[in-house]
């Protein structure tokens, strides 16, 4: 796949091997929360659990990225699954979408930190704002953006959103003028 | 109120926001406004899960004259209706104008129909019906154009709680 051999090292390039080889526990994330959601013990076992599995997958690409960005992005993930910020129902990160959005650093190579959250499926959501403009990247598995941009007002407003290959989206941000959103 | 009836187009209703679709700043904080007022909503607030066939909100003006009034009822209200009884203090409730979702929906090609659907914990509960999934740029709509106003719920159960004179 072009992502693999021509940005990323080959061993970290993609592969359809199943998530569970690199983790030990299930990314069935439902499964997962109906157990969790038994008892809080279990629910911050499991936040915990997803935690370290996005920690796994940022360190196969830490090469690729600043160590200040990467600290921010770890600290972020960290309130992201903690507790706290937990509300009953919510799905368990799908840690194919962590490995998704890792990569998509890797290669998109950003100096600006986004803004992260979760989406309804457990899908790593980042977000990257200035002054009357933005980029929603929700980071799908298999190396896939759902992306939305918006920038400008009136008759310069420019509002545009769709799905993507990770390689394929610092193009479209250059498109729409919007590149500066990630490195400042 | 009567379930099936529509609410005015000129009344308002808010959606509570999980922390989990809230920008937040590196320490764990909300990221907050000069007002102490969320920043940054997700637009994947605004998408329904795969369970739902309709987008859950609370009408405001069933609880009251003013925000001051309204908000904290319905966040009440939203509570006691979730099978925890429990919100997180970093949720949030945002605020909308009914007749500006017809519009951001009529914009983005859907005819969405704003209607009552009270519940017995929650008597101002309405639901936004003909709801549209993988309408990706009209949930940015509706979280930059007509969710504007958001309030964190660690703020809103405050005693004497009321809006920033700005919002």
């Amino acid at each position: 796949m072009l992502l693999g051999s021509a940005v990323l090292a080959p061993d970290i390039a993609y592969s359809d091997e199943p998530l569970q080889a690199h983790a030990p526990f299930s990314d069935d994330s439902t499964a997962a929360f109906s157990i969790a959601n038994d008892n809080v013990f279990t629910i911050e076992l499991e936040l915990q659990r997803r935690f370290a599995g996005a920690q796994r997958e940022l360190a196969n690409v830490a090469m690729y990225l600043a160590p200040d960005f990467r600290a921010r992005i770890t600290k972020q993930l960290r309130v992201l699954l903690s507790a706290e910020n937990w509300e009953e129902g919510d799905e368990h990160l799908n840690l194919a979408s962590a490995r998704s959005f890792a990569r998509a650093m890797a290669v998109l190579r950003p100096n600006q930190r986004p803004l992260l959250g979760l989406s309804n499926a457990g899908n790593l959501l980042a977000m990257w704002k200035e002054e009357g403009a933005q980029a929603v990247f929700e980071h799908l598995p298999g190396d896939i953006v759902k992306w939305s941009i918006s920038s400008g007002t009136g008759a310069s407003e420019d509002r545009a959103s769709g799905r993507a290959p990770i390689e394929r989206v610092a193009g479209i941000l250059r498109g729409h003028s919007l590149e500066s959103l990630l490195n400042g | 109120m009567a379930k099936g009836d529509a609410v005015p187009e000129e009344h308002h209703v808010t959606r509570w926001i999980k922390p989990r679709f809230l920008g937040k700043n590196d320490d764990g904080t909300v990221d907050v406004d000069e007002f102490g007022c969320p920043q940054t909503i997700f637009p994947s607030a605004f998408e329904l899960r795969d369970d739902e066939d309709a987008l859950s909100i609370t009408w405001l003006e069933h609880f009251g004259a003013t925000l001051a009034d309204q908000l904290p009822l319905a966040a009440e209200a939203v509570r006691s209706a979730t099978a925890s009884g429990d919100l997180k203090p970093k949720s949030a409730f945002a605020v909308g104008n009914v007749g500006q979702i017809r519009t951001a929906a009529q914009d983005h090609g859907f005819k969405v129909r704003i209607i009552e659907d009270p519940e017995d914990n929650n008597t101002g509960h309405c639901e936004v019906r003909r709801y549209p999934r993988d309408a990706d740029e009209f949930y940015q709509a509706m979280a930059l154009d007509v969710f504007r106003r958001r309030y964190l719920y660690g703020d809103i159960v405050k005693p004497g709680w009321g809006p920033a004179l700005a919002h």
